[in-house]
């Protein structure tokens, strides 16, 4: 079907394509890409090589035909070959899109698209992956935006039994509508999501997720826009139905065609019992056939529709015993099973027996050996004197296989609202407050642990201030954040914050910071932390610059009691005496002292010192260089010389106390469309030692 | 439904389709010339304090044609170009061979006074430039500023007229400009326009692929990923993508474990249809269309954790995809109009726009561990410089400095809706995209001040530095 498909579909193009009439854009393209690799590597005495050849090849012919002024219709197919090793696959691909646009007074598009992807994994077996999309789109001037959305992919095989079998459809609508009323720009944006997927190899499931959102958002201006209010207020409901199908044995009882008996036969494996209807006539009120328990070797069975697997007989009995004396007395049954009413064969295992009163019946199971035949009889090896017991019924009870499905749904309510206020009085200060609320509802069938409400709140406070015009400026913050989980205690964090930032030269400047942060749950206090930031920038000469940061931090655990201070000290120091030339060197020194609330205390410090130099002697040469002093001590270097416009060569040097590298790169492209890469490299790492050569040359159409 | 008679349909409409209409030319957008971009630039340390004006403008052809262009009245002086590029004009031009550039000089002084030009104030540049159709090439007019005034009182400027050649890999800047349909390349060790390169229409988001030899480049209004060779600096290729409506940002995702350039896949934010669509780059085609939030912003990969995250903008939601699958496979609740994301060792930062916020998300925890008030509409940021955060508050016109500790060290002013950065941790500048403007601008990080800005095309927008 598919193959034929292809082949109709290329065949189909290739035929409209030779009309004389036809008039398309086309394009052809491809590439070629072929790779050889070998990678060695030695440790101690052992030496591993391996080889990789890898070949690519696709070819791809693109279609743009213009039906009429408003249809238009684009594709293409391509085909592609690839080989890695000794593996190989082969992908067939057709694209398809049709493109409605009316004009443009009616703001509508619709397009359509189909794509598929026939990938031979195997001489005998396939995997198609196909995609259709639709969607259309309207927004008339001065009306809402409509989109819809639609989207259906599937992936599946051409065994018997299908390996690969799954469907995945999304279909999405939104509207919007923006405008503006009374100086207020209005946005309303609704939509619903719901994407469906269905697999279909194994045991069946199905997950579906249908979402609605809504949102408005409203903003404007006040007093010359130096007030600005915007607020937006949203709902959504997720919801997820996930089913899954199972198959799962149930205890049933299966069709009998014959009722079969015969008294006391010379052998119960070698015999025929008579048909006997009234034994499944389904009358448990009237003795079948007045077959009896008061004598030994009654055979009582039957016959099934078809050989079934049976686990247990009911044996319906009539008697003038009280229940009690029938639960206690004991026939000695037999299980016996045949395939042709002639031969017999004894179950081995003794079946355990029970009376149940409510249905009049014995229950003889042999579960545990439950076996396939179309006869099964029951033989009692024992009688009892005390009373006649009668059969009335006898019925057959075997597993059957169903599928069930279970159903999980999980629904979820969001409802949310923000509102910002932004405030300029005069050019030298500003204000702003936000202020953010959720509310989230979940619950599932899954268990009371999966339903649970979140109330979140979040503010913030932002003020800045230009105290002196160039020279200095403060800038202020506030942010608070709860989150009430109704399975967990109340959570929340503030933080607070203040800078200074003054230019107190054009070549000096330095800014001052402190935040605080804290974070409690339910009410009380579990941590803080404070932190103090100062920046220094000097401008030491023209294009050699120096800063100076340091970072003093306080952090407490309330709850533990531990405390642990940090410092750190940064310098960065840059220069770049010729335009050709930068170095930048930047060195950290840190402490960091922690005490417990035993009193005990650990302190640590690192070191950091890194320094760059970069050198463009000329525009086709850079070089560079890095070194790490502190807390490891390594180098690398690298180098690119763009020898002509198409022969570039890159090297790369790194050695460090663990490891050495190097590698070298040569690359060629001696006309626009054709690439060749050289690639070596290098690592010692100790006694090991690893090298790694490629080689690729990619074209393209 | 079932597939196939779904195809056998469309194969059916297409055929009579084709049977009863006219024929009409194909998807082929109406034919581009070629562009030139004109830039003058001095590199006298200390120039005498000359200016001029150039209200005029023609090209000379290798035939000997001249061809006329208007331009806008350009005053040019030698002080404030010292060091600094100044963009003179865009020049749509037929394609072909040009050995002149012929400059009309409107008036020149030399420290206020007047001097003489030469007749009609015509100045004649020979040049050799060759433009295939299609082509955007910048020409770099080099003046030497000292040697500028002859006999005293003449205006005879020495300048060489240039295509510059383009420095190593690693030293160029790609810039989308989205209101034009060029890249704009640009040398951060010279920190001037040196280069341009045609694509598609609308450029927008801008990625650099895994192994640094390619960039893939959205187009949004014609549908398209140019994908440029970043060695020769030209289209490589171009994938349509059908699919999704407002496309606006890309990443590139790439087995780790895959050396070739060419493999891969792109993922694609649509904000009309709020999905994001799958492009298979060896197969030049789209793979499928995966549904987000609404209003998806911003996208990153992690190619280490095989995710991409997409943040959605009026769902104030994070998506996470895990790109074997193609699912979203979490969703994360953030604040208020989240626009842009960065990711940072084990965290994502969530540039919220509406709250002034960023929601710091932990990978690992899949929650929000940490949110730094920022108080400007944080748009889109990053980290660099020993964790140090830049922020643009695009709607306030804004860049904020950030300390690891959170505390905000300065907000400066940068004109034009700054939107996007990168940084040059080499050179210590930081370089954002004015959106509303055409300028580039350079920061430096360390006394946060703007140091210059360089024209690129309209409606700048993404910004990448190429690697070694």
């Amino acid at each position: 079907m598919s193959k034929r498909f292809i082949i109709y579909l290329l065949a189909g193009t290739l035929l409209y394509m030779s009309l004389p009439d036809s008039t398309f854009a086309l394009n052809i393209s491809g590439n070629a890409d072929l790779t050889y690799r070998q990678s060695t590597t030695k440790t101690a005495s052992v030496t591993t090589k391996t080889e990789t050849r890898s070949e690519r090849y696709y070819i791809n012919l693109d279609l743009n035909k213009r039906l009429t002024s408003t249809i238009a219709l684009n594709g293409s197919i391509g085909m592609r070959f690839s080989k890695t090793g000794d593996k190989e696959s082969q992908d067939f691909l057709p694209q398809f899109n049709l493109i409605f646009s009316p004009p443009p007074y009616f703001n509508t598009r619709f397009s359509m698209g189909y794509n598929r992807t026939e990938t031979g994994i195997n001489e005998s077996n396939w995997i198609t992956t196909d995609y259709w999309n639709a969607s259309i789109t309207s927004s008339p001037a001065y009306w809402p935006t409509f989109a819809l959305n639609y989207y259906l992919s599937r992936q599946f095989d051409y065994e018997d039994v299908h390996l690969v079998d799954s469907t995945t459809s999304t279909i999405t609508a939104t509207a919007t509508y923006n405008f503006t009323a009374m100086d207020t720009k209005i946005g309303i944006v609704s939509s619903f999501v719901n994407t469906l997927t269905e697999g279909n190899v194994g045991n069946a499931t199905t997950s579906e997720t249908p979402s609605n959102r809504s949102n408005i958002s409203l903003s404007r201006y006040f007093w010359g826009k130096r007030i600005s209010v915007g607020s937006a207020l949203g709902w959504s409901r997720t919801k997820s139905i996930q089913k899954s199908d199972k198959v799962q044995d149930f205890s049933r009882s299966q069709d009998r065609s014959e009722g079969l008996y015969i008294d006391n036969p010379p052998s119960p494996t070698s015999v025929t019992l008579s048909n006997t209807p009234s034994l499944i006539d389904n009358n448990i009120a009237t003795t079948a056939n007045l077959i009896d328990l008061t004598s030994i070797n009654r055979n009582i069975g039957l016959r099934l529709s078809a050989k079934r697997k049976i686990s247990k007989f009911y044996l319906y009995v009539n008697s003038t015993a009280t229940a009690a004396q029938l639960g206690a007395f004991i026939f000695g049954f037999n299980i016996y099973k045949s395939n042709d009413n002639i031969t017999w064969t004894k179950i081995p295992t003794a079946p355990t027996v029970t009376y149940n009163s409510i249905f009049r019946r014995y229950e003889i199971d042999w579960g545990g050996m439950a076996t396939t035949a179309e006869y099964f009889k029951v033989v009692n090896t024992l009688f009892v004197a005390l009373a006649t017991v009668n059969v009335t019924e006898l019925e057959a009870v075997g597993p059957t296989t169903e599928t069930v499905t279970d159903r999980i749904e999980t629904s979820s309510d969001r409802v949310n609202g923000s509102l910002n206020l932004t405030v300029k009085p005069r050019d030298w200060i500003d204000f702003s407050y936000n202020l953010s609320y959720s509310l989230s509802e979940s619950e599932s069938d899954a268990g009371l642990a999966d339903n649970f409400k979140t109330t979140s709140l979040g503010q913030g406070i932002n003020f800045s201030v230009t105290a002196v015009p160039k020279y200095l400026h403060f800038t202020g913050n506030y942010s608070n954040s709860t989150t009430s989980p109704s399975s967990a205690p109340e959570s929340s964090s503030n933080s607070y914050g203040l800078s200074l930032n003054s230019t107190i030269l054009p070549t000096l400047r330095g800014n001052l910071a402190y935040v605080r942060s804290d974070s409690l749950s339910d009410g009380a206090l579990k941590s803080t932390t404070d932190s103090i930031t100062t920046n220094i920038n000097l401008g030491l000469y023209k294009g050699v610059d120096m800063r100076f940061t340091n970072v003093f931090s306080i952090s407490k655990q309330i709850d533990s009691g531990t405390k642990s201070d940090s410092q750190s000290y940064q310098v960065f120091l840059s220069a770049r005496p010729w335009r050709q030339v930068q170095w930048s060197t930047t060195a950290v020194k840190s402490f960091a002292d922690t005490t417990s609330s035993n009193g005990g205390s650990t302190s640590s410090t690192s070191d950091t010192i890194t320094s760059t130099i970069t050198y463009y002697p000329t525009k086709v040469v850079y070089i560079s260089a890095n070194f790490n002093l502190e807390p490891t001590m390594s180098q690398s270097y690298f180098a690119t010389w763009r020898i002509a416009k198409t022969l570039q060569t890159n090297f790369n040097y790194g050695t460090s106390d663990i490891s050495d590298n190097m590698s070298a790169t040569i690359r060629f492209t001696p006309f626009q469309r054709l690439t060749i890469t050289l690639r070596m490299s290098e690592t010692t790492s100790g006694a090991s030692r690893s090298s790694d050569f490629l080689a690729r040359a990619s074209m393209s159409l | 439904m079932r597939i196939p008679r779904l195809s056998i349909l469309i194969l059916l409409f297409f055929a009579v389709s084709c049977a009863n209409l006219p024929n009409q030319a194909g998807l082929v957008k109406p034919e581009f010339k070629a562009r030139l971009l004109l830039y003058i630039h001095s590199e006298s340390a200390y120039p005498p304090d000359i200016r001029f004006t150039v209200d005029s403008m023609a090209l000379q052809n290798s035939g000997g044609k001249w061809t006329e262009v208007a331009i806008p009245p350009v005053d040019i002086s030698s002080t404030e170009l010292s060091g600094n590029q100044k963009f003179l004009a865009e020049l749509p031009v037929e394609p072909g061979r040009y050995k002149a550039v012929r400059l009309r000089i409107a008036k020149a002084t030399r420290r206020g006074f007047d001097l003489a030009l030469p007749p009609g104030g015509k100045l004649l540049f020979p040049m050799d430039i060759e433009l295939n159709m299609g082509d955007s090439s910048v020409i770099s007019m080099v003046w030497d500023a000292g040697k500028t005034v002859g006999k005293g009182i003449l205006f005879q400027p020495s300048i060489v007229v240039e295509q510059e050649p383009l420095s190593s890999r690693g030293l160029l800047i790609y810039v989308t400009n989205s209101g034009s349909n060029h890249i704009t390349i640009i040398d951060r060790s010279l920190e001037r326009v040196v280069g341009a390169i045609t694509v598609g229409d609308g450029p927008k988001g801008m990625v650099l692929g895994p192994t640094g030899e390619r960039v893939y480049i959205l187009n949004t209004i014609s549908s398209t990923v140019s994908i440029i060779d970043t060695s020769n600096h030209f289209v490589f290729d171009e994938i349509g993508i059908i699919s999704g409506n407002e496309p606006v940002e890309l990443a590139v995702y790439s087995d780790p474990d895959n050396i070739s350039p060419g493999e891969g896949k792109i993922y694609i934010i649509n904000r009309g249809s709020n999905d994001v669509s799958v492009v298979d780059i060896s197969r030049r085609r789209l793979i499928q269309t995966i549904p987000v939030g609404l209003k998806p912003s911003a996208i990153a990969v992690d190619v280490n954790r095989r995710e991409v995250y997409v943040t959605n903008e009026i769902s104030n939601t994070l998506s996470i995809i895990d790109v074997t699958t193609n699912t979203v496979k979490n969703t994360i609740v953030v604040e208020d109009r989240p626009s842009g994301l960065v990711i940072n060792e084990d965290s994502i930062y969530v540039f919220n726009e509406g709250s002034n916020r960023i929601s710091v998300v932990s990978q690992i925890l899949r929650k929000v561990v940490r949110t730094i008030n920022v108080g400007s509409g944080p748009k889109r940021g990053i980290l660099a410089f020993s964790e140090r955060l830049f922020v643009t508050g695009a709607s306030g016109n804004v860049l904020t400095f950030i300390d690891p500790s959170g505390a905000i060290t300065r907000t400066i002013s940068v004109k034009g809706f700054p939107l996007n950065l990168m940084a040059d941790e080499e050179r210590y500048r930081i370089y954002v995209t004015a959106y509303n403007s055409s300028m580039v601008y350079l920061i430096d990080p360390n006394t946060e001040k703007v140091l210059k800005g360089l024209h690129v095309g309209k409606n700048p927008y993404g910004i990448v530095m190429l690697e070694q």
